[in-house]
């Protein structure tokens, strides 16, 4: 199978989701594991907004997303951490901590990073980029987008999807992503 | 066009482009106005699309995606049309509902729009898949195409409204 074929069916996942020949391709294609992160998403948004889903959507979001979990896990955690909590602080070149993260399974697709930030040079006209690195080939991963106030200060919460506990985080501007501000 | 786009072009005074917006976003916008203010939905509509007209130019895409930004501006239209109004009874089952409507979430917000993007006969075929719980078997027998087809439209229109997910998490 092509990866364009394979891009193409990666819907079918969220209906028969023991296609083995699929699931071959995405294990090794960050491509496609994205790309079913953000259908696990699409489908997620349309189940709660099938009519009278309130009442239902435990009982058919929770198989769901176990059985969007397991593909997951399958496909893209070879090595997940057991701990369910972990944080993490990232501190300047001279070794002032300016943040702090806090990452816990958010729900059975994505991690949650309570993220705090205290003392970081405001910027008025711009914003700071929360960066940590992909799991398979270590590109780096935006995780989010933040302001702060003028002390400096930020409070916030990314998701990440649930693929593997990353290991590094940094932030930059976001006008300059090379400018490493500060990092774990 | 994308919305960040579009709304750069209402910016600019373009009709086509705030029409393009409204088509996308009427559900969405209607939907959070009737969860704040239910008994003034239509006018809350019609407020907040004066609004984003007006207020396009303020728009920084690289502060937030434009579902975010018209999400926000639409709350607060209702909010200030529902303190002018003073409060209306909420019953129990009501306030339930409110605080667990997905339209109150940007990507709620989001969706609305982007099932507006889609073809037709995606859109359709997604609708009737997961608003009117129909297997692909039976979308097939009542649109009267082929299975293959349906599986095909459903493929393309899922795939798209993940692009176009992914495309707003990155701005």
């Amino acid at each position: 199978m092509t990866h364009d074929s394979v891009f193409e069916r990666l819907p079918d996942l969220l209906f028969d989701r023991d296609d083995l020949d699929l699931l071959a391709h995405v294990s090794s294609c960050h491509r496609c594991q994205r790309q079913l992160f953000l259908l696990s998403r699409v489908d997620r948004l349309l189940r709660q907004r099938r009519p009278g889903a309130q009442s239902r959507r435990r009982l058919i979001g929770a198989f769901a997303i176990a059985c969007l979990a397991a593909v997951a896990i399958a496909v893209a955690i070879p090595q997940r951490h057991a701990s369910s909590v972990a944080r993490f602080a990232l501190r300047t070149d001279d070794g002032a901590v300016v943040a702090r993260g806090r990452i816990e399974r958010a729900d059975a697709e994505n991690e949650s990073i309570a993220f705090v930030a205290h003392g970081l040079p405001t910027r008025p006209t711009d914003t700071y980029l929360l960066w940590t690195q992909g799991p398979d080939t270590g590109e780096p991963v935006m995780v989010g987008r933040f302001m702060v106030s003028h002390s400096g200060e930020c409070r916030a919460r990314f998701n990440l999807p649930g693929t593997a506990r990353p290991g590094r985080f940094w932030i930059t501007p976001s006008k300059e992503p090379t400018a490493i501000v500060a990092s774990t | 066009m994308s919305d960040a786009e579009l709304l750069r072009a209402v910016a600019q005074g373009s009709d086509p482009a705030f029409e393009e917006l409204r088509h996308r976003y009427e559900t969405a916008v209607e939907r959070t106005c009737r969860s704040v203010v239910r008994g003034g939905a239509e006018d809350c509509t019609q407020e907040a699309f004066v609004r984003i007209w007006q207020k396009a130019r303020l728009f920084d895409a690289s502060r937030g995606s434009a579902a975010a930004w018209l999400l926000t501006l639409t709350r607060n239209v209702a909010y200030n049309l529902r303190a002018k109004k003073g409060p209306e009874p909420l019953e129990l089952a009501d306030a339930d509902a409110q605080a667990d409507d997905v339209g109150l979430s940007v990507d709620g917000f989001w969706l609305d729009g982007g099932l507006a993007r889609l073809e037709a006969h995606e859109r359709q075929v997604i609708e009737l898949a997961y608003f009117d719980d129909l297997s692909q078997s039976q979308i097939a027998d009542r649109l009267g195409v082929p299975l293959g087809t349906v599986k095909s439209w459903t493929r393309r229109g899922l795939n798209r409204l993940a692009t176009m997910l992914g495309e707003e998490a990155e701005r």
